[in-house]
């Protein structure tokens, strides 16, 4: 389902909900199934977004899962799960974002002056010109990104979603937006 | 067409040809996870840069309580003077006096023979009958034959 943004992601998935699935009972291992069947390759496809690389994206996808699992009897049915989904992945993925950045930056130093191992098969393949991007830019920013223009969540669902104020959301919206220009520059011309 | 919707519309059509191919993937199966042992909260994560900071805090604190005592005893911040110092404390206490006694001798060796009246019979140990070792030989070392170099012919 292709939806585009200024649709309420959310509001949808209520909607779906309250059409034919029944309410997620914290704590039910059936219901904490059943989301992630629902809603598994969501959580993959925005944090491919983030990190750029599937096969990390499917490992922080399971670490994610199992951090929800633990979390489940805690998680409150006035929530949308989608969401709160959504906000244990995006840490999950900032804190492989940042690891990443750690290693990038030990092997630059090991290898000066030596050219770069090539890159696994699965990251060519992310190899467009926006998966470069958005590599480029704060694993926040980008996680924001993909949920504004990929998935369609307004502001409001994103800073509901992530835990932050709807300000800070659009300015992590605008910030990655002008990172992208500069990055992007003859793409729209 | 202003540029902003241009570059939102450019954008969501990449995004969507970047990332739909990995929307429609098979999905594993969900494996639960076993309840196994998650560790204490304290030594995980900044549990662990905590408590070794609250260590470190506490070691750095007795360090700092053991100079600043042996500073105000001494009146000196010369770690040298503090060992001096203890070294004149110690060794009176380590040489007995000449004929004094330590009262520790004349407590009772033990506090039931204080509070007892009745003397505990001595029982005496039938004598056993000395045994003197063996003579063992002794052996002196084997001397070494000095090797004397053969005359050549």
């Amino acid at each position: 389902m292709r939806r585009r943004a200024g649709e309420t992601a959310i509001n949808a998935l209520r909607e779906e909900e309250a059409a034919g699935e029944p309410d997620y009972i914290p704590g039910s291992a059936e219901d904490f199934e059943r989301l992630y069947r629902c809603s598994y390759r969501r959580i993959l496809v925005t944090l491919i977004g983030m990190l750029g690389d599937p096969a990390a994206a499917e490992d922080c996808t399971q670490e994610a899962f199992v951090r929800a699992f633990r979390a489940w009897d805690r998680w409150k049915p006035g929530a949308p799960a989608e969401a709160w989904l959504h906000r244990i992945a995006i840490n999950v993925g900032v804190s492989h974002w940042r690891r990443q950045r750690l290693r990038e930056a030990g092997e630059l130093v090991k290898r000066l002056g030596r050219p770069a191992a090539p890159a696994s098969p699965a990251t060519i393949a992310e190899n467009t010109e926006l998966g470069r991007a958005l590599r480029k830019i704060p694993a926040k920013q980008a996680a924001a990104l993909v949920l504004r223009h990929y998935h369609g969540y307004t502001n409001r669902e994103i800073g509901e979603a992530l835990g932050v104020p709807e300000r800070t959301v659009a300015s992590r919206l605008a910030a990655a937006k002008a990172r992208l220009r500069v990055e992007l520059a003859d793409w729209v011309e | 067409m202003p540029r902003e919707p241009r570059f939102d519309q450019h954008l969501e059509d990449d995004l969507h040809l970047l990332l739909d191919r990995h929307s429609t993937g098979t999905i594993p199966a969900w494996r639960m996870p076993e309840p196994g042992r998650r560790g204490l909260p304290i030594v995980r994560g900044a549990g662990v840069a905590l408590t070794a900071k609250i260590a470190v805090g506490a070691v750095v604190a007795v360090m700092a309580a053991g100079a600043t005592t042996e500073a105000v005893i001494t009146h000196s911040v010369n770690p040298v003077d503090w060992a001096r110092q203890v070294t004149q404390q110690v060794q009176p206490a380590q040489k007995p006096q000449p004929g004094s006694t330590n009262p520790a001798s004349l407590a009772p060796k033990s506090p039931q023979a204080a509070i007892s009246p009745i003397p505990t019979p001595v029982v005496s140990a039938p004598a056993l009958p000395t045994v003197t070792p063996p003579a063992v030989p002794s052996v002196g070392p084997l001397p070494i034959p000095s090797p004397s170099i053969p005359a050549l012919p």
